[in-house]
């Protein structure tokens, strides 16, 4: 009996205890339940600072961790290349469920793109914002690395185009119009006598309108664009690309490699010229309503380069607005990239065939690169232009499509920084940019 | 001064049918916008000072018939330069407590508003929030007229819009006004205007929209005369509705019928413009 009073006493007893720290455990987590969010804020909107200036940045940190939070803030900057400049911290004190705003002023920088690292070490949180800032872009000084005879090879190239006869094909799409827009599939014969398509996209409203001429991206399907009413929308896909893969018809891992090793073999030969037939094809056809007087070319990304090279080739662009321009002063991406944790896009593919095909130099590379490189295209380009960039992009890094704006032969040009986009822009961007481009045609 | 009153109210309400085209929107640089205005307003009976309605007497009457010419340039992307000049033909009749019925009118350039308009702010590019600063010009005088044309005298206006669009809604518009009118002279008077309107589009490139606005004027002389000329004190609001349709994608046809609501000192009429709007 004695015992059995025994054991009860020792569980009741046990039972207590482990309440006890059941309680103890459960209101520690309850303390520690919570998180910190870091809000970045450059002193100027677009994180676009002049050369005079200092460099300044509003975080604001706010916890909702029950127990007050001590730290510190290290702010890491480092050249777009990943070249130390400075490390610096501040100390950290949040009271619970509270909010502080701390200032990081940074000295003046020479022209460039920065990544700057704000790390918040607290006494029970940590994490990394990574964010770019550029110092005067405009000034941003870059070598070209343009081929001697890139005019002529270039013109020899427009030369084989034009003797490749267009056999036009106007195919009107009845089941994709509606009764606000007329779709027409077009096919018309390319370089190497390449089939190629497009899709014209009339509003019904209007008689004679002008062109919205949209150039893909990377192996992207360009589709009939039933988003504009003020324009006839050309959307054209250039070969390998949407609805012109019947002769190149390669995935995204390889596109950009097919007959790298040769410069007349490359394809972007046959994707340059492909975007110069679109604008034969529009010239053509002005019958169907087509303002030949106001041929707005955009693009984003590869699309980017091709409507940089395309105004460059081709003055019957009037005007030229470009996102993210890929490839573009390829000789400074691909020092960039080298810096990369993980390879990413382009250069990904550019470094995995260099390292399977030996003998295949970078100096090769650069060989036949020199001839497509949108930065040595930039010159020629004498039409208004507006680019809009994402400061954490790293397919097209900042510093490599502002180099290729500062070679841009025009005076009429602008840049739109976007600092929280990596590979894109935003919605503000295309606002403005359709206010941008009636701007230059005189749209009302 | 005789009849300068009611005479002036008519312009003043006929006046904003213009500003309607672009509202507190950038017109854009390098771009214009013209618009030909005919406008129409009408009044036989009254408010009042404590804003009661006096029913005028039969044959008597105020009607007003004015041609409008507006013209918009953008100068920047943020500022637009504004001339706006009327020209009026008013009509007034009076009875006498003898029953004898007094026709007068005149005709001629009325005032000329000349300014600029300046973009503050926008969000986004979809609403813009813009401040506009306008000097008014008298193009005549007064003397030896019937019935003014206008007050005659020199004034400014500052005014505050901010429109923009309603996408998630119903794709439609809204614009909303307020601003204070001076004119130059001893008496005034002091003005406060406001208007707020909403719009949507109707299929057919049509749009229709509702519009609430008026005016709160001022004076330090508060006389009332069942003469309204004399009166500088006075209040108003209207409702109107407006109807546009597009033609082209450069020409616009608006109509827009308008009623007094509520006044003081004001009189109880209705009116409407036709107004086409040119884009360059």
């Amino acid at each position: 009996m004695q015992l059995l009073q025994g054991i009860k006493l020792y569980a009741i007893t046990i039972s207590i205890i482990l309440a006890g720290a059941f309680n103890a455990i459960a209101q520690n987590d309850k303390e520690e339940t919570g998180e910190i969010t870091i809000e970045v804020n450059p002193g100027n909107k677009n994180a676009i600072f002049k050369d005079d200036e200092n460099v300044g940045y509003k975080l604001k940190i706010k916890s909702t961790y029950k127990a007050a939070q001590a730290g510190k803030l290290t702010y890491n900057i480092l050249t777009d290349d990943f070249t130390n400049i400075s490390t610096n911290s501040i100390p950290i004190h949040l009271t619970k469920n509270s909010a502080e705003t701390y200032t990081v002023n940074i000295p003046q920088q020479r022209p460039g793109f920065y990544r700057i690292n704000f790390m918040l070490n607290t006494t029970t949180y940590d994490d990394t914002v990574k964010k770019v800032f550029g110092v005067s872009p405009e000034k941003i000084v870059t070598q070209l690395h343009r081929p001697a005879d890139f005019d002529a090879f270039w013109k020899a190239s427009i030369d084989t185009l034009k003797k490749v006869a267009p056999n036009y094909k106007v195919i009107f799409r009845k089941d994709l119009s509606t009764k606000a827009k007329k779709v027409y599939l077009v096919e018309m014969q390319s370089y190497q006598n390449l089939l190629i398509r497009g899709w014209l996209v009339v509003p019904t409203y209007g008689k004679k309108l002008p062109v919205h001429y949209r150039v893909p991206g990377y192996v992207v399907e360009l589709k009939p664009n039933m988003d504009n009413d003020d324009y006839i929308a050309f959307d054209i896909n250039v070969r390998g690309n949407g609805n012109s893969r019947d002769a190149v018809s390669v995935g995204t891992d390889t596109y950009c490699l097919v007959g790298i090793e040769d410069r007349d073999k490359y394809i972007y030969k046959g994707v340059y010229l492909d975007c110069i037939r679109g604008l034969d094809f529009l010239y053509a056809n002005a019958k169907l309503g087509i303002d030949t007087s106001k041929i707005y070319v955009e693009g984003g990304s590869q699309g980017g380069a091709l409507g940089v090279v395309l105004a460059s080739l081709d003055k019957r662009v009037k005007v030229l607005t470009v996102q993210v321009p890929l490839y573009s002063n390829i000789h400074d991406a691909y020092k960039i990239t080298n810096g990369y944790d993980s390879q990413v896009f382009p250069f990904k593919m550019f470094r995995k065939y260099q390292e399977n095909h030996s003998g295949y130099t970078w100096d090769k590379f650069f060989s036949v690169w020199d001839y497509y490189d949108p930065q040595n295209f930039a010159p020629n380009v004498k039409c208004p232009v507006l680019m809009g960039i994402g400061l954490l992009d790293m397919f097209c890094p900042p510093r490599c499509s502002i180099s290729m704006y500062n070679h841009l032969g025009t005076a009429n040009k602008e840049f739109v920084s976007v600092p929280n986009s990596t590979h894109e822009v935003d919605f503000n961007y295309f606002m403005f940019q359709n206010l941008w481009i009636r701007e230059k045609l005189r749209i009302p | 001064m005789k009849k300068l009153y009611i005479i002036c109210l008519s312009l003043i309400i006929l006046s904003p049918a213009w500003q309607q085209a672009y509202a507190g929107w950038p017109i854009g640089k390098y771009r214009s916008i013209v618009i030909p205005s005919f406008s129409y307003y009408t009044s036989k009976d009254k408010w009042d000072s404590n804003g009661i309605k006096v029913t005028g007497e039969n044959g008597s009457g105020f009607t007003s018939y004015a041609i409008g010419l507006y013209y918009g340039y953008g100068l920047t992307r943020r500022m637009d330069l504004l001339v706006n000049v009327l020209a009026p033909y008013q009509s007034s009749k009076s009875v006498t407590s003898a029953g004898v019925v007094t026709p007068q009118n005149s005709s001629g350039l009325g005032d000329m508003q000349v300014g600029i308009s300046y973009a503050l702010a926008n969000f986004g590019y979809k609403s813009y929030l813009s401040i506009q600063a306008t000097g008014i010009v008298p193009l005549y005088k007064n003397t030896n007229r019937a019935i003014a044309l206008g007050y005659g005298a020199y004034g400014s206006e500052v005014k505050l819009m901010y429109s923009g669009g309603i996408s998630r809604l119903f794709k439609g518009y809204y614009n909303l006004e307020a601003g204070y009118r001076r004119f130059f002279d001893a008496e005034g008077p002091n003005v406060l205007v406001y208007s707020a309107s909403l719009g949507v589009p109707v299929p057919g490139r049509n749009q229709a929209s509702v519009e609430v606005g008026g005016q709160w004027a001022s004076s330090n002389n508060k006389s009332f005369s069942q003469n309204l000329s004399v009166n500088r004190d006075f209040a108003f609001t209207k409702a109107g509705l407006n109807f546009g349709h597009a033609f082209t994608r450069r020409f616009s046809l608006f109509a827009n019928g308008f009623y007094t609501l509520t006044g003081r000192n004001s009189g109880i009429g209705s009116g409407g413009s036709l107004q086409a709007i040119v884009k360059i």
